[in-house]
């Protein structure tokens, strides 16, 4: 079931000393290696790997049509912590309104992501946390009312 | 201005948030959830048809009273949100243990 806190969590011990981790995530050939989900791929058209630099990519998936994304680096912590943002975005790198994306108008397409390593010997305790931007749960006044709803939610479905 | 409708207005108001968890349990009278606040009752009506008209709770009436009933489905479009992200993320993250085990393999060959 779903984390308490319902946002996107994931927490795991990856089988690599951290510092390969973190250079899988700041390592622009290693990045395009895996950074995509199953089934995909990932190619950057920009990204520069600094606090305040931003990245523009677009996520392949013979299935679909291509994703287009963009997001900025807001903490970059060698070897623990990176914190950066994504949104939907367009070929030419402009965000894309969630109207516009086919959504409700309020739907949340910017998120913040947070990683963390821990160091644990050899191996390093892997932590994934996605949230709804803040400058927008502020401008759409409904979260994190979101997280509470969620929870009604899930304990009327348990019932 | 154009009143918003969807869920998030809906979920905005903690008066609303905590009617919604009122009906979630149970479907209740017009004065039964009026009796769970100390606001008035005009007021309370306000928000239940707020919520009727953002989808997230249905009025039927019988006899003479009206009982509403929650409709969550909208609730289940933000969890739907979370659960694709989530889905994606594994994945990608599972990539990512792959990628650093065939490094480590190449590694030592």
């Amino acid at each position: 079931m779903a984390n308490k806190n319902e946002e996107v969590f994931i927490s795991r011990i990856v089988d690599a000393p951290r510092e390969l981790v973190f250079q899988a995530w700041t390592d622009p050939e290693e990045l395009e290696k895996w950074f995509a989900p199953k089934g995909c791929t990932i190619h950057f058209s920009r990204i520069e790997i600094r606090e305040g630099g931003t990245f523009h990519s677009v996520i392949k998936n013979p299935a679909y049509k291509d994703c287009w994304c963009i997001g900025t680096y807001l903490e970059i912590v060698e070897p623990e912590r990176i914190v950066f943002t994504m949104a939907i975005a367009d070929e030419a790198g402009n965000l894309v309104t969630p109207a516009e994306a086919g959504m409700d108008p309020a739907w949340p397409t910017e998120t913040t992501v947070t990683v963390t390593f821990g160091a644990m010997g050899d191996k390093t305790a892997f932590t994934l946390h996605q949230t709804v931007n803040e400058t927008l749960a502020k401008h759409t006044g409904a979260y994190p009312s979101w997280l509470e709803m969620l929870d009604i939610l899930e304990a009327s479905l348990n019932k | 201005m154009e009143k918003r409708r969807d869920v998030f207005q809906a979920i905005a108001d903690p008066t609303r948030r905590e009617i919604i968890q009122l009906l979630s349990r149970e479907s209740l009278n017009f004065n039964s959830i009026a009796d769970h606040f100390d606001a008035t009752r005009p007021t309370i009506s306000q928000h239940i048809m707020i919520l009727e008209e953002c989808g997230l709770l249905i009025i039927k009436k019988q006899g003479r009273e009206k009982f509403c009933e929650a409709k969550l489905d909208k609730l289940e479009e933000v969890s739907t949100w979370v659960q694709q992200y989530s889905k994606a993320w594994n994945e990608t993250i599972d990539a990512m243990e792959n990628f650093l085990k065939n490094k480590k393999n190449g590694k030592q060959k």
